[in-house]
């Protein structure tokens, strides 16, 4: 096999990598909605495990990325989807945190309120379909679709701002209440490091910063 | 003749062709090249060149094997006029001054522009008497001037702690490292304007080559210099500008940086990325 198409072929180990990653919090956001609309708390207990599986494959990705840069000394397109590849890990890792935090959170709380539960079910719904989206991008090259994704946040923080700023006085109790504003910061988080991720796909495509 | 910083020269040339250009360079120009072509017989090497190069700038040439890379410098010192039947279009300015018109003084034109080759080429004699070969051919004879211009070219060369008790040491006995050093103070020695180096380190072990590499840094202070490299990393580490050659043409000359982080022009990238071919 040919340097290049080695150094080709590692890189699609990279991207798969992320994709692989990508995939596990795409059904582990359906599990989430699962945990909330019917308080399921043995699989909110499940979603916490398994988010070794989601740190595991980030460090495999830091690992292949080092080694590439050290084999490789990659320049140009291929050292901005090395350096890509590792933000997008890692930010990816911190929306596996998250998505534990929430499961944490819905092991000792019930949602009871339709309206509300409706508005956290959504954000989740809308996160998963930026990162599913995310992914697409990254993997036809499809800057529009990046830009849209970047923009799609808005619609996360607008639900946050509902939930938290007037949906949330209608739970009168005051554990619940608490447990919500952290559930809907959460998401708001989640939907963030999504952006970002879609920062880092603009970067690698164009070269340049999103502004 | 124009120079940005003072030189405190021993030697004095008859600079005459150069001191009658013009007094001001726009923007630092040290050599510009404007639609060069040059043809080795039927074989058309370089195609409507057009570069220019700065003052205080180290400037790379990268590209494939045979894509004119060293016939583009051997050109700017006019040593490509040794291979029989080359026959060239087009100008190039060195300090406004059209190298290639017949008025032109080949011999002050390579003391101004020296040249470093890829193999190490010292003579078969001692190390002083290869440095001191310039200064003496433009007729300097004194002992102690001469003295002077090789212990300064051999500490600007980095290898004055190496060689200074062995001066009357064939340089033959050196490694290839310390005769590449030697070669660079050789062409120090003549107190050039710039230094081409046609791949300088490639016969070289990386300790040596990053040693050149410090010595182009410390040089391109007083000197501008234009390196041909294969070594990808070398451009990017070394170079303020970067030139890709392709098949006789520049696709590309833009700052390093550029090349090597997101180049314009996708042969560029294909190239640099080793994508090509
Ligand atoms: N002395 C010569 N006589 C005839 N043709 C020559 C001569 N030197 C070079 N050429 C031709 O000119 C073209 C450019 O050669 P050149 O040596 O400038 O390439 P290069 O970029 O320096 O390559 P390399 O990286 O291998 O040193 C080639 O097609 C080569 O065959
Ligand atoms: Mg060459």
């Amino acid at each position: 096999m040919s340097a290049r198409l080695k150094f080709t072929n590692d890189l699609e180990n990279l991207r798969s990598n992320i994709y692989k990653m990508s995939k596990l919090l795409s059904l582990k956001f359906e599990e989430l909605v699962i945990v909330l609309e019917e308080n399921n708390r043995v699989l909110a207990q499940e979603l916490i495990y398994s988010d070794v599986d989601i740190n595991k494959i980030e460090i495999d990705i830091n690992d292949q990325a080092v080694s590439l840069i050290t084999q490789q000394s990659p320049v140009a397109s291929d050292l901005r989807l090395i350096i890509s590849c590792i933000k997008i890990a890692e930010d990816l890792e911190r929306i596996g945190d998250n998505i534990s935090n929430i499961a944490e959170v819905s092991r000792k709380t019930q949602i009871l309120n339709k309206q509300i539960l409706l508005r956290l079910t959504t954000m989740i719904r809308l996160a998963k379909l930026m990162l599913d989206d995310a992914m697409v991008a990254m993997k036809k090259d499809d800057l529009s679709l990046v830009n849209e994704i970047i923009e799609r946040d808005q619609d996360i923080d607008q639900i946050f701002v509902q939930v938290t700023l007037s949906d949330i006085y209608e739970e009168t109790d005051a554990f619940v209440t608490g447990q919500i504003q952290l559930t809907a910061k959460y998401l708001e988080r989640i939907g963030d490091h999504i952006e970002n991720i879609g920062e880092h796909i603009y970067f690698t495509l164009t070269g340049k910063r999103y502004k | 003749m124009i120079m940005t910083k003072e030189k405190t020269s021993a030697i004095h040339l008859a600079n005459k062709d150069l001191e009658s250009s013009p007094t001001v360079t726009q923007n630092n120009e040290i050599f510009i090249a404007k639609n060069f072509n040059l043809w080795y017989g039927e074989n058309h090497a370089l195609k409507d060149i057009n570069l220019s190069f700065h003052e205080n700038e180290i400037s790379a040439i990268i590209g494939p094997s045979g894509c004119g890379k060293s016939t583009f410098i051997k050109s700017l010192n006019r040593m490509v006029e040794m291979v029989p039947g080359v026959l060239t279009e087009g100008e190039i300015l060195y300090r406004d001054k059209n190298i290639l018109d017949k008025d032109m003084s080949v011999e002050e034109l390579r003391t101004k522009v020296g040249m470093v080759f890829q193999k190490p080429n010292p003579f078969p004699k001692s190390i002083y008497d290869n440095v001191s070969y310039g200064p003496r051919i433009h007729g300097i004879k004194d002992k102690k001037t001469l003295d002077l211009i090789v212990e300064k070219s051999l500490r600007q060369a980095a290898i004055w702690d190496e060689v200074k008790d062995r001066l009357n040491d064939n340089a033959y006995g050196l490694s290839g490292g310390q005769q590449q050093r030697i070669c660079i103070a050789r062409t120090l020695a003549v107190e050039p304007d710039i230094v081409l180096m046609d791949e300088p380190t490639s016969a070289l072990d990386p300790i040596s080559t990053i040693k050149i590499e410090d010595l182009m840094q410390e040089l391109k202070k007083e000197y501008s210099i234009i390196i041909v490299t294969h070594n990808m990393q070398q451009a990017a580490r070394v170079s303020d500008k970067t030139a890709f050659f392709y098949q006789g043409n520049v696709i590309e000359f833009n700052d390093t940086n550029i090349i090597f982080e997101n180049p314009h022009d996708k042969r560029t990238e294909d190239y640099v990325t080793g994508r090509f071919g």
